[in-house]
Protein backbone atom coordinates (compact mmCIF):
# COMPACT_ATOMS: atom_id res chain seq x y z
CA UNK A 1 0.00 0.00 0.00
CA UNK A 2 1.32 3.15 -0.83
CA UNK A 3 1.60 6.69 1.04
CA UNK A 4 -1.11 7.64 -0.77
CA UNK A 5 -3.50 5.26 -0.53
CA UNK A 6 -2.63 4.97 3.21
CA UNK A 7 -3.56 8.40 3.53
CA UNK A 8 -7.09 8.28 1.66
CA UNK A 9 -7.60 5.04 3.47
CA UNK A 10 -6.85 5.37 6.86
CA UNK A 11 -7.93 8.38 8.54
CA UNK A 12 -5.28 7.39 11.58
CA UNK A 13 -2.30 8.91 9.24
CA UNK A 14 -1.01 12.26 10.80
CA UNK A 15 2.36 11.54 8.95
CA UNK A 16 0.62 12.21 5.51
CA UNK A 17 -1.20 15.03 7.23
CA UNK A 18 2.20 16.67 7.82
CA UNK A 19 3.77 16.18 4.68
CA UNK A 20 1.22 17.58 3.54
CA UNK A 21 1.00 20.72 5.72
CA UNK A 22 4.43 20.85 5.61
CA UNK A 23 4.95 21.33 1.82
CA UNK A 24 1.70 23.82 1.90
CA UNK A 25 3.54 25.85 4.13
CA UNK A 26 6.26 25.58 1.84
CA UNK A 27 4.69 26.84 -0.96
CA UNK A 28 3.32 30.03 0.73
CA UNK A 29 6.77 30.62 1.60
CA UNK A 30 7.81 30.50 -1.61
CA UNK A 31 4.78 32.26 -2.79
CA UNK A 32 5.46 35.25 -1.01
CA UNK A 33 9.60 35.00 -1.37
CA UNK A 34 9.00 35.16 -5.49
CA UNK A 35 5.95 38.10 -4.75
CA UNK A 36 8.27 39.98 -2.89
CA UNK A 37 11.13 39.44 -5.25
CA UNK A 38 8.95 40.18 -8.49
CA UNK A 39 7.65 43.90 -6.89
CA UNK A 40 11.47 44.53 -6.42
CA UNK A 41 12.13 44.08 -10.03
CA UNK A 42 9.24 45.64 -10.89
CA UNK A 43 9.95 48.63 -8.97
CA UNK A 44 13.29 48.95 -10.32
CA UNK A 45 12.07 48.56 -13.71
CA UNK A 46 9.38 50.99 -12.99
CA UNK A 47 12.31 53.52 -11.81
CA UNK A 48 13.30 53.76 -15.29
CA UNK A 49 9.45 53.57 -16.72
CA UNK A 50 10.20 50.44 -18.64
CA UNK A 51 7.75 48.06 -15.93
CA UNK A 52 5.26 46.50 -18.37
CA UNK A 53 2.81 45.92 -14.78
CA UNK A 54 2.88 47.55 -11.59
CA UNK A 55 5.05 46.32 -8.66
CA UNK A 56 2.07 45.49 -6.73
CA UNK A 57 -0.43 43.82 -9.88
CA UNK A 58 3.10 41.93 -10.91
CA UNK A 59 4.07 40.88 -6.92
CA UNK A 60 0.19 39.25 -6.73
CA UNK A 61 0.58 37.62 -10.38
CA UNK A 62 3.79 35.32 -9.23
CA UNK A 63 2.29 34.99 -5.43
CA UNK A 64 -1.03 33.81 -6.45
CA UNK A 65 0.39 32.02 -8.97
CA UNK A 66 2.83 29.82 -7.11
CA UNK A 67 0.47 29.03 -4.42
CA UNK A 68 -2.16 28.04 -7.66
CA UNK A 69 0.96 25.86 -8.47
CA UNK A 70 1.85 24.55 -4.76
CA UNK A 71 -2.34 23.70 -4.19
CA UNK A 72 -2.80 22.09 -7.59
CA UNK A 73 0.72 19.55 -6.48
CA UNK A 74 -0.77 18.77 -3.63
CA UNK A 75 -4.51 18.45 -4.67
CA UNK A 76 -4.45 14.40 -4.31
CA UNK A 77 -2.94 14.73 -0.65
CA UNK A 78 -5.87 17.01 0.37
CA UNK A 79 -7.83 13.83 0.91
CA UNK A 80 -6.46 14.52 4.50
CA UNK A 81 -8.53 17.34 5.07
CA UNK A 82 -11.50 15.49 4.94
CA UNK A 83 -10.19 12.72 7.06
CA UNK A 84 -9.36 15.90 9.80
CA UNK A 85 -11.51 16.23 12.55
CA UNK A 86 -13.54 19.75 12.21
CA UNK A 87 -11.60 20.77 15.37
CA UNK A 88 -8.22 20.41 13.34
CA UNK A 89 -9.77 21.51 10.26
CA UNK A 90 -10.82 24.94 12.48
CA UNK A 91 -7.00 25.11 13.89
CA UNK A 92 -5.44 24.81 10.31
CA UNK A 93 -7.99 27.45 8.98
CA UNK A 94 -7.56 30.13 11.77
CA UNK A 95 -3.85 29.88 11.55
CA UNK A 96 -4.04 30.18 7.74
CA UNK A 97 -6.47 32.77 8.54
CA UNK A 98 -3.67 34.75 10.24
CA UNK A 99 -1.11 34.50 7.58
CA UNK A 100 -3.67 35.93 4.97
CA UNK A 101 -3.57 38.94 7.32
CA UNK A 102 -0.18 39.43 7.33
CA UNK A 103 -0.16 39.00 3.77
CA UNK A 104 -2.75 41.28 3.62
CA UNK A 105 -0.62 44.04 5.49
CA UNK A 106 1.85 42.90 3.81
CA UNK A 107 0.84 43.71 0.55
CA UNK A 108 -0.71 47.07 2.04
CA UNK A 109 2.25 47.87 2.51
CA UNK A 110 4.05 47.43 -0.60
CA UNK A 111 1.04 49.15 -2.11
CA UNK A 112 0.97 52.52 -0.23
CA UNK A 113 4.64 54.43 -1.38
CA UNK A 114 3.82 56.93 0.86
CA UNK A 115 3.27 54.15 3.83
CA UNK A 116 6.74 53.93 4.94
CA UNK A 117 10.37 54.36 4.24
CA UNK A 118 11.59 50.80 5.29
CA UNK A 119 9.81 47.95 7.06
CA UNK A 120 11.83 48.82 10.12
CA UNK A 121 9.83 51.52 10.51
CA UNK A 122 6.58 49.49 11.39
CA UNK A 123 7.92 49.07 14.92
CA UNK A 124 8.81 52.62 15.43
CA UNK A 125 7.14 56.00 15.34
CA UNK A 126 7.49 56.94 11.86
CA UNK A 127 4.89 58.85 10.45
CA UNK A 128 2.07 56.83 8.54
CA UNK A 129 0.20 57.29 5.39
CA UNK A 130 -3.83 57.44 6.63
CA UNK A 131 -4.98 55.32 4.18
CA UNK A 132 -2.12 52.23 5.63
CA UNK A 133 -3.28 52.79 9.00
CA UNK A 134 -7.23 52.66 8.50
CA UNK A 135 -6.51 49.56 6.48
CA UNK A 136 -4.12 47.86 9.14
CA UNK A 137 -5.76 48.49 11.71
CA UNK A 138 -8.65 47.76 10.38
CA UNK A 139 -7.10 43.99 9.04
CA UNK A 140 -5.44 43.35 12.34
CA UNK A 141 -8.77 44.15 14.71
CA UNK A 142 -11.40 42.53 12.74
CA UNK A 143 -9.05 39.83 10.41
CA UNK A 144 -6.95 39.05 13.45
CA UNK A 145 -10.13 38.63 16.12
CA UNK A 146 -11.73 36.71 13.78
CA UNK A 147 -8.45 34.46 13.18
CA UNK A 148 -8.29 34.15 17.24
CA UNK A 149 -11.75 33.50 18.41
CA UNK A 150 -12.02 30.87 16.04
CA UNK A 151 -8.25 29.58 17.00
CA UNK A 152 -8.93 29.51 20.60
CA UNK A 153 -12.46 27.49 19.77
CA UNK A 154 -9.89 24.72 18.03
CA UNK A 155 -7.37 24.28 20.21
CA UNK A 156 -6.87 21.60 22.92
CA UNK A 157 -6.28 21.30 26.62
CA UNK A 158 -2.93 21.45 26.58
CA UNK A 159 -2.17 24.47 23.84
CA UNK A 160 -5.46 26.36 26.22
CA UNK A 161 -3.20 26.15 29.12
CA UNK A 162 0.00 27.05 27.29
CA UNK A 163 -2.14 30.23 26.61
CA UNK A 164 -3.01 30.65 29.57
CA UNK A 165 0.12 30.41 31.69
CA UNK A 166 1.97 32.84 28.19
CA UNK A 167 -0.57 35.13 28.28
CA UNK A 168 -0.43 35.55 32.31
CA UNK A 169 3.55 36.00 32.20
CA UNK A 170 2.73 38.55 29.04
CA UNK A 171 0.44 40.60 31.12
CA UNK A 172 2.93 40.61 34.08
CA UNK A 173 5.96 41.54 31.58
CA UNK A 174 3.52 44.57 30.90
CA UNK A 175 2.26 45.76 33.76
CA UNK A 176 5.60 45.37 36.06
CA UNK A 177 7.60 47.41 34.42
CA UNK A 178 5.02 49.44 32.58
CA UNK A 179 4.61 51.75 35.89
CA UNK A 180 8.06 51.56 37.13
CA UNK A 181 9.41 53.14 33.80
CA UNK A 182 6.70 55.74 34.10
CA UNK A 183 7.87 57.23 37.74
CA UNK A 184 11.21 57.12 36.62
CA UNK A 185 10.56 59.25 33.48
CA UNK A 186 8.41 61.31 36.03
CA UNK A 187 11.74 61.94 38.29
CA UNK A 188 14.15 62.57 35.09
CA UNK A 189 15.46 59.30 35.56
CA UNK A 190 14.74 57.24 32.42
CA UNK A 191 13.56 58.62 28.72
CA UNK A 192 9.58 59.14 28.20
CA UNK A 193 7.81 55.43 27.72
CA UNK A 194 7.47 53.68 24.82
CA UNK A 195 4.62 51.44 24.52
CA UNK A 196 5.98 49.93 21.46
CA UNK A 197 8.95 48.51 23.61
CA UNK A 198 6.51 47.41 26.31
CA UNK A 199 4.28 45.92 23.54
CA UNK A 200 7.49 44.01 22.43
CA UNK A 201 8.65 42.68 26.07
CA UNK A 202 5.08 41.73 26.66
CA UNK A 203 4.85 39.83 23.23
CA UNK A 204 8.37 37.75 23.83
CA UNK A 205 7.51 36.94 27.29
CA UNK A 206 4.33 35.43 25.85
CA UNK A 207 6.15 33.52 22.88
CA UNK A 208 8.86 32.17 25.37
CA UNK A 209 6.73 30.90 27.85
CA UNK A 210 4.13 29.56 25.03
CA UNK A 211 6.74 27.84 23.21
CA UNK A 212 8.50 26.58 26.23
CA UNK A 213 4.96 24.69 27.52
CA UNK A 214 3.74 23.86 24.26
CA UNK A 215 6.81 22.57 22.94
CA UNK A 216 9.01 21.34 26.22
CA UNK B 1 1.29 12.34 38.27
CA UNK B 2 2.13 8.98 37.17
CA UNK B 3 0.58 7.66 33.94
CA UNK B 4 -0.16 4.16 31.99
CA UNK B 5 -0.38 5.73 28.76
CA UNK B 6 2.97 4.65 27.20
CA UNK B 7 2.83 1.19 27.95
CA UNK B 8 -1.03 1.21 26.68
CA UNK B 9 0.08 3.07 23.48
CA UNK B 10 2.68 0.60 23.06
CA UNK B 11 0.65 -1.92 23.32
CA UNK B 12 -1.80 -0.72 20.95
CA UNK B 13 1.48 -0.33 19.26
CA UNK B 14 0.37 3.18 17.92
CA UNK B 15 2.64 5.89 17.57
CA UNK B 16 2.18 9.33 19.83
CA UNK B 17 0.42 11.26 16.39
CA UNK B 18 -1.44 7.68 16.30
CA UNK B 19 -2.93 8.24 19.44
CA UNK B 20 -3.10 11.82 19.59
CA UNK B 21 -5.23 11.45 16.28
CA UNK B 22 -7.82 9.08 17.99
CA UNK B 23 -8.06 11.74 20.80
CA UNK B 24 -8.65 14.81 18.63
CA UNK B 25 -5.43 16.28 20.51
CA UNK B 26 -1.71 17.32 19.00
CA UNK B 27 0.64 15.08 19.27
CA UNK B 28 2.80 17.12 21.59
CA UNK B 29 0.10 17.14 24.07
CA UNK B 30 0.25 12.92 24.07
CA UNK B 31 3.96 13.50 24.87
CA UNK B 32 3.07 15.89 27.52
CA UNK B 33 1.06 13.54 29.41
CA UNK B 34 3.17 10.50 28.81
CA UNK B 35 6.12 12.69 30.78
CA UNK B 36 4.37 14.02 33.29
CA UNK B 37 4.52 17.27 32.93
CA UNK B 38 0.90 17.44 31.71
CA UNK B 39 -2.68 16.41 33.62
CA UNK B 40 -5.14 16.13 31.28
CA UNK B 41 -8.42 17.20 31.57
CA UNK B 42 -11.12 15.17 33.39
CA UNK B 43 -12.96 15.35 29.86
CA UNK B 44 -9.89 14.13 27.90
CA UNK B 45 -8.81 11.99 30.88
CA UNK B 46 -12.18 10.20 30.30
CA UNK B 47 -11.69 10.02 26.47
CA UNK B 48 -8.37 8.23 27.17
CA UNK B 49 -10.21 5.48 29.83
CA UNK B 50 -13.26 4.60 27.20
CA UNK B 51 -10.40 4.46 23.99
CA UNK B 52 -8.19 1.88 25.95
CA UNK B 53 -11.68 0.80 28.12
CA UNK B 54 -10.20 0.81 31.66
CA UNK B 55 -10.93 3.51 34.56
CA UNK B 56 -9.79 6.81 34.56
CA UNK B 57 -7.51 5.25 38.10
CA UNK B 58 -6.27 2.48 36.36
CA UNK B 59 -4.08 4.88 33.80
CA UNK B 60 -3.30 7.57 35.78
CA UNK B 61 -2.46 7.38 39.38
CA UNK B 62 -1.60 10.47 41.99
CA UNK B 63 0.59 8.47 44.33
CA UNK B 64 -2.05 8.87 47.51
CA UNK B 65 -4.39 5.78 46.33
CA UNK B 66 -6.12 4.60 49.35
CA UNK B 67 -7.22 0.68 49.61
CA UNK B 68 -10.91 0.05 50.21
CA UNK B 69 -11.77 -2.21 52.91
Amino acid sequence: MTAMERSVTDPHKPESTRNALGWLLGGLIAAIFFAGAAAGFLTTLAEDGTAPISPVLGAAVVGLAISAASIMMLAPSFSTWQTMSARRRLYWGSICGSGVVGFGIAVLLVSDENALESVADLTNNAPLSPNFALAAAALWTVGLGAACLAYHRAIDDHEERAWLWAGLAGWYAFIIPAPAWWVLHRAAIAPPVDAMILFLISLLVNAIVWLRLKFR
Amino acid sequence: MNNKLKILRATHNWSQAELADRLDVSRQAVNAIETGKYDPSLPLAFKLARLFGMQIEEIFDDGHGEKRD
